[in-house]
């Protein structure tokens, strides 16, 4: 017996149930009338119904006429039988296994013959055949069935019956194109029948492969949505956990959609009463520039939007009223094509850290005004003593006052040293700019210095430029940072050394703006250990060629010119050879000069 | 000074308050007011008594300090220029402070001069003399 499915599939999978199960009875008929392989059960069907219409001869009135017919007619049914059993053990092609219902066709003609020819009752037999043959796919065998059904029916004439007796050949006509209309019918509708099948197995089949890939995929979901809820659980638990911070998502108008553990905590507020309500209650409306919330909004969330985060001081007010300053940190939150739909606040409470910075510059200031007043007081009546012209001094006494009022001004300017490198340190440091000629300023360091450099037996030279190199800047700071490489080249030369200033204009190529003053100062003093170069700019850092050579200093100066050449958008550069001397260049951005149209004329 | 000040003793035009809390400075500035020529009305040691001295002897100069107890420089150098009795008086604010915000706020609050501390005895004489001197810019 043929399986609906030829190959078994593993017994762990049963698969789609087997269509014959269900079908009960119906299965054999079902497979006689689609199963291209069911020859051996029609045949079986056919040869029953044949040798039972046989009984029929013991009665009265049915005779066998011709018993060569009659006994042809059966051995062929059996052989035809023996063979179907052989087909459906061997294999053998399907369309090899048409032969059996022509077979019994043939049988059924023999028999026809034997029993009465053209009266016999068994023509009717010839149905079951032919409809065998009808069932079988294509039309070959409708084609191969007529001829032999004509010669079924021809048969007769073969055993003497004339052809033209009691109507033999309307019979051999009619008779096939009755059987072969059947034939066709039957063959048409197994056709449909089997695509019908056809079509159901398939439909069947891909039933059961969507079955399992609904099943892969809603399992597939279920993973997905487990982590997903995982992760949002993982999320909400680490902004939770960020009780020192305050962390605030809005929408894109600023309503409040995620309120965290740290920011209820600061704003003495829970999240479920501020959820959905401006974030802008917690700001103070001064600090806002514009009036509505939107415009309120945008002053907060300026340039975030752009794609630049905002970072600041801001006052947050909190659910109770108090004021605490925060530093605030503003980023665009961004849905999956990057368009803006909300923005992110995290703000951490600065507000000790800021009283603690402004009690430092309170401090700072209060420190320096302390000490600056008893030093004015000091230099104040050195000089009424030392210029008292009705009670002059001795020659001796002189001297005593100028120690004292040198050293009273080294105390004075440590405590401008301290208090400027505070205000550098608290971003307080800012520049008044004024065009500043440095040809002047390096003229008036070299004056500034001359004394000094005389005293110490070094010879100082001065190299400006020919035309004006005019800088935006602070005169008085300038002049400090010049004042502060030369006094460090001339402390760091030894007797019979040389300090050379030069003054350049670096124009850039294009004009674009890229010009620069280089101020160099080098020396042929000690010089700096290498691995001491990027230290140098340090606060209170002193190289160990000063402090081997107990050159006096506390180690500001460098800081100072550093902060006062970034103050104006310029830079620092040293570089030294050990033994040999150093060489600071500082570089400042400058303004051209509009050219005198004698100059245009210079240029062509 | 204006031309039609009534009272019949006119104020001498070189009279001199100074307002410093620390005593020492405040004999120095006098001491450079003196060298310039000037005579000293008050020498006070806070910003209230420098407001009253200022009000009652409307000096041709005022030499304040900016940090003080009472009145700060820059307050009374507001009141001063506040006030239509005294619009020729000048101002020479003294500062241990060097920020350049400070000598901003001291010239926009109205002050003639602003000179930091410590300074030279002369150099504050020559200062003081410039602004007593008539036809020197005023406010």
């Amino acid at each position: 017996m043929t399986t609906v499915r030829p190959r078994a599939r593993p017994s762990v999978d049963p698969g789609p149930p087997r269509p014959d199960a269900r079908l009960g009875i119906f299965g054999p008929i079902r497979r006689f009338a689609t199963d291209s392989n069911s020859v051996f059960e029609r045949q079986l069907c056919t040869a029953a119904v044949f040798f039972l219409a046989q009984l029929l001869l013991l009665g009265p009135g049915i005779e066998i006429t011709v018993p060569t017919a009659w006994i042809i007619g059966n051995l062929v049914m059996v052989a035809a039988t023996g063979a179907a059993t052989v087909v459906r053990t061997a294999r053998i092609p399907p369309r090899a296994a048409m032969v059996i219902p022509m077979a019994s066709i043939l049988a059924v003609g023999f028999l026809r013959a034997g029993t009465g020819g053209a009266f016999s009752v068994y023509t009717i037999l010839l149905a079951l055949p032919v409809m065998s043959l009808g069932v079988e796919p294509g039309r070959l065998p409708l084609l191969l069935g007529a001829p032999v059904t004509i010669a079924a029916l021809a048969l007769p004439l073969l055993f003497g019956a004339a052809a033209t007796e009691d109507g033999n050949w309307a019979r051999i006509v009619f008779v096939p194109i009755v059987l072969g209309l059947i034939c066709l019918s039957a063959n048409e509708l197994t056709r449909r029948l089997r695509s019908r099948v056809r079509a159901v197995r398939k439909l069947q089949e891909e039933q059961a492969s969507l079955l399992v890939q609904a099943r892969r995929s809603a399992e597939s979901a279920q993973a997905a949505s487990n982590l997903a809820r995982e992760s949002a659980r993982a999320l909400t638990g680490v902004v939770n956990a960020v009780t020192e911070q305050s962390i605030i998502a809005t929408d894109e108008t600023g309503r409040i959609e995620v309120f965290n553990a740290g920011a209820a905590r600061m704003l003495k507020v829970a999240a479920h009463d501020v959820l959905g309500r401006s974030i802008l209650r917690f700001h103070r409306a001064d600090e806002l520039a514009g009036s509505g919330d939107v415009a309120r909004f945008d002053c907060l969330t300026a340039g975030v939007r752009e794609g630049t985060p905002s970072r600041g001081d801001w006052t947050y007010v909190a659910g109770d009223g108090t004021e605490l300053r925060v530093q605030l940190s503003v980023t665009a939150r961004r849905d999956a094509s990057g368009g803006v739909d909300g923005f992110l606040f995290v703000a951490a409470d600065v507000t000790a850290e800021r009283e603690q910075a402004k009690m430092k510059d309170e401090f700072v200031n209060l420190i320096s005004h302390e000490l600056r007043t008893p030093l004015s007081s000091i230099l104040g009546y050195l000089e009424l003593v030392a210029d008292d012209e009705e009670n002059p001094l001795s020659k001796e006494q002189l001297t005593y006052l100028t120690v004292i009022e040198r050293n009273a001004n080294r105390l004075l300017r440590l405590v401008s040293d301290l208090l400027f490198t505070a205000q550098v340190e608290s971003g307080r440091f800012r520049v008044q700019e004024q065009p500043i000629d440095l040809n002047a300023v390096m003229r008036s360091a070299l004056d500034t210095a001359r004394p000094a450099a005389r005293s110490r037996n070094v010879r100082i030279l001065l190299s400006t430029c020919a035309e004006s190199v005019v800088v935006p800047g602070d005169q008085m700071r300038l002049a400090q940072a010049v004042d502060n490489l030369i006094s460090n080249a001339l402390k760091f030369t030894p007797a019979g050394g040389r300090v050379a200033l030069t003054l350049r204009a670096d124009d850039s190529a294009d004009g674009s703006g890229g010009d620069r003053a280089l101020i160099c100062v080098s020396d042929t003093g000690v010089g700096i250990p290498a691995d001491e170069l990027d230290q140098l700019f340090g606060r209170f850092f002193r190289a160990s060629t000063a402090t081997k050579n107990a050159i006096p200093g506390v180690g500001l100066g460098l800081t100072i010119t550093r902060a006062i050449a970034h103050a104006h958008g310029g830079d620092i550069r040293v570089a030294s050879t050990l033994g040999e001397g150093t060489s600071f260049t500082l570089s400042l951005p400058r303004v051209r000069v509009p050219a005198t149209p004698e100059g245009v004329a210079d240029r062509p | 000074m204006t031309a039609d000040d009534g009272p019949p003793e006119p104020t001498p035009p070189t009279t001199v308050v100074i307002a410093d809390d620390d005593a020492d400075i405040r004999a120095l500035v006098a001491i450079a007011a003196r060298r310039a020529g000037a005579t000293v009305e008050a020498c006070v040691g806070d910003g209230v008594q420098a407001w009253q001295a200022i009000e009652q002897t409307r000096p041709a100069l005022a030499v304040l300090d900016v940090a003080m107890p009472g009145l700060t420089g820059l307050e009374i150098c507001r009141l001063i220029r506040r006030n239509p009795g005294l619009t020729g008086t000048r101002i020479l604010l003294l500062s241990a402070s060097v920020h350049a915000v400070a000598v901003n706020d001291g010239m926009l609050a109205g002050a003639d001069l602003y000179v930091e501390k410590p300074f030279g005895v002369r150099s504050l004489a020559t200062r003081i003399g410039d602004l007593l001197r008539p036809g020197a810019g005023g406010p």
